[in-house]
């Protein structure tokens, strides 16, 4: 059978990526629900003791779990910055979604423009977007705090958002102008037969066109954010700015911290990507995919 | 409805000259075809009546204006493109509503204008359906139908035919020459397909290198080419090329052919240089005849190649000392078979004679 041996390769290799993707959000599960104590006991089952959620309602309510109460337990090893995780997912949200709507509002009117227009200093501009981001972040913290401290923006949340904004741009800008390139010429030269201005060609035919590209580049603009470390630290305030990140960092750094603990921070700290993912792929996959067969 | 002037138009891209100093004049009402191979400038002539592309030099007029510098929305024209580029997101009606909805009027107008198209075109009940929906065929009614919605002084179309399958390409064909007739509109109709040129046209401009090679009535050209390339570009199948000599004899001018050399032609008005002139014989598949191959004004060939369409039958002829074959076309089924010998008769009143430059020869055939 021709093919068969290439299928089977296909599948070890999916299965060797997911191992390494998914893997990693399995374990955190998995670890958030087994206390400490048959974490650390190699003579233990992993499920020996079952499962349970009181890492989850420590960090939400407070409570320690039952196991630091007991005698000999150290408490000291649950650490306070997990009760700072819902409100910086908060935070987190705020910024990311910020971060994606200005990505958004402003990346897709100038990726149309350098797609579809020439303005002086275009290619000049163009370089300087695609240059950008190979600049190390490490280098631009200083001149970037400098900046946002003349502006009075450090320790805000409208400082974080501004730089990531900043650092999502380019890819979004090049990302939608090589889509709005793609698009069928014609379409725009009906436009303007049909009375459009620029903008209303941009607003009436070219977005509605786009959406499912937008929604990636938006979505890639939203974890770029939420993922982000070194500015959110240099940037954040005290706990009420404080983005996930920073957080996650914090409980992580800490050396005698609750394994069950940490992998509860983890965990919590994916879902609202998770959520994103799987509310705005579908419509992306089958917006692309749509594309694809020939209109 | 509105005239068209091309005053000495050219457009170059940096330094490339895609349309050098075209100049027509296209009359009211009249539908005019531009033909020419691909990269001949043809479209980008069209696209600068359209105002998509800018005009190097020269002006264009349209209903008698001046229209270089104005927008293209604002010319009055109306154009059909080759993809369609029907709007995916909205729907047949949309589409062809968007023009009047973006000028701002009312909608009732819109509405009672896109019903009257769609029941020109028979797509009334296609209006709710999106673009993606439709066939090739629909799809380019309405296109068609978004250019009527905005009742141009001018239709322009752009090889509106070309992505449809042949027996539709037919049937569009017929329906266009049939629109052309209901709205006695001006129309511009670009194609690469001689056969839409000479069926639609009541004027083909045929373009070359950016340049107008001829223009005229589409048996015009076809009977009448100035140079080698109309005579080549029109009729199908092709126009035979054939190296020949003219020689002096006593008081005519002979055409020599082949290898030996067979006199087949007489000519009354062409002169001859002393030691004979190179020249091109044109000749038309279904001018030359069949003879028997031992007659004197007869030019022997043998056989290579038989085809029978049906209604005709194409031989493909090897004549001795000539490099390309020639093509005969015969009326009905024919009885030749491959290797065969037959003698080739040129029918003199048909037949065209182009010098070294590809330029027509002004010639008559002399009494026989």
């Amino acid at each position: 059978m021709p093919g068969r041996p290439s299928r089977l390769l296909t599948f070890f290799f999916a299965a060797l990526i997911l191992l390494f993707t998914g893997g990693p959000v399995i374990l955190s599960l998995i670890g958030s629900m087994v206390p400490d104590r048959v974490l650390f006991d190699d003579g233990k089952g992993l499920f020996s003791e079952g499962l349970n959620f009181e890492t989850y309602r420590y960090i939400f309510t407070g409570q320690l779990p039952d196991s630091y109460s007991a005698e000999n337990a150290n408490p000291a090893m649950i650490s306070d910055a997990a009760r700072q995780v819902p409100r910086s997912l908060l935070n987190s949200s705020i910024v990311a979604l910020s971060s994606m709507a200005l990505n958004i509002l402003f990346g897709a009117p100038a990726a149309f423009a350098f797609a579809r227009y020439f303005f002086p200093g275009k290619g000049l501009t163009f370089m300087f977007l695609i240059l950008s981001p190979l600049v190390p972040s490490v280098a631009l913290v200083t001149p970037v705090y400098i900046m946002l401290q003349s502006l009075g923006l450090t320790g805000t949340q409208a400082g974080i958002i501004l730089v990531h904004t900043a650092k999502a741009l380019p890819f979004t800008i090049l990302i939608l102008s090589v889509f709005f390139r793609k698009m069928p010429n014609e379409l725009f030269e009906a436009a303007v037969l049909d009375h459009c201005s620029r903008f209303q060609t941009f607003f009436r035919i070219a977005l509605p066109l786009s959406l499912p590209s937008i929604g990636a580049t938006g979505l890639f603009a939203f974890m770029l954010s939420y993922s982000e470390y070194m500015f959110s630290m240099v940037l954040s305030g005290d706990a009420a700015t404080r983005p996930v990140s920073v957080v996650m960092a914090a409980l992580a750094r800490n050396t005698d911290v609750s394994w069950s603990l940490l992998n509860t921070a983890i965990f919590i700290a994916i879902v609202p990507t998770l959520v994103l993912v799987v509310l705005v792929w579908r419509f992306v996959v089958e917006g692309l995919l749509s594309g694809a067969v020939k209109g | 409805m509105a005239s068209v002037e091309l005053r000495n138009i050219a457009k170059s891209f940096g330094s490339v000259e895609a349309v050098r100093d075209v100049s027509l004049s296209i009359g009211d009402g009249e539908l005019v075809v531009f033909l020419g191979p691909s990269g001949c400038g043809k479209s980008t002539l069209l696209r600068m009546v359209a105002g998509l592309e800018e005009i190097t030099s020269g002006d264009l007029l349209i209903g008698g204006q001046r229209m270089n510098e104005v927008a293209a929305a604002d010319r009055g024209i109306a154009m059909v493109f080759q993809s369609y580029a029907l709007y995916p997101h909205m729907t047949v009606a949309e589409n062809m509503g968007f023009a009047l909805k973006m000028l701002g009027k009312p909608r009732a107008e819109t509405e009672r204008k896109v019903a009257e198209a769609a029941a020109i075109l028979q797509i009334e009940e296609l209006l709710g359906r999106k673009p993606k929906e439709l066939s090739g065929g629909q799809r380019q009614r309405v296109a068609i139908g978004r250019a009527i919605v905005r009742e141009p002084e001018v239709f322009l179309f752009d090889e509106p035919l070309s992505n449809l399958d042949a027996g539709l390409r037919a049937q569009m064909r017929v329906e266009i020459a049939r629109l052309h007739e209901r709205l006695g509109t001006t129309m511009i109709y670009v194609t690469h397909d001689q056969v839409e040129a000479m069926t639609l046209a009541d004027r083909i401009v045929i373009l070359n290198k950016g340049r107008i090679e001829q223009q005229g009535s589409p048996l015009d050209l076809y009977e009448k080419p100035v140079n080698r390339f109309v005579g080549g570009f029109l009729g199908q199948p092709q126009m035979n090329f054939i190296p020949a000599q003219l020689v002096s004899s006593g008081g005519a001018t002979e055409l020599a052919v082949g290898v030996p050399a067979r006199r087949v032609l007489q000519f009354a008005n062409v002169v001859a240089a002393a030691g004979g002139t190179i020249v091109e014989l044109g000749v038309r598949p279904d001018s030359i005849s069949i003879v028997d191959p031992m007659l004197e004004t007869a030019l022997p060939a043998h056989v290579v190649v038989v085809e029978h369409l049906g209604g005709s039958s194409l031989l493909y002829v090897q004549v001795d000392g000539l490099e390309e074959l020639v093509t005969v076309e015969l009326r009905g089924k024919t009885a030749f078979a491959r290797h065969e010998t037959v003698g080739l008769r040129f029918d003199p009143q048909r037949v065209h004679l182009f010098d070294g430059g590809g330029k027509q020869i002004e010639s008559r055939a002399a009494e026989e």
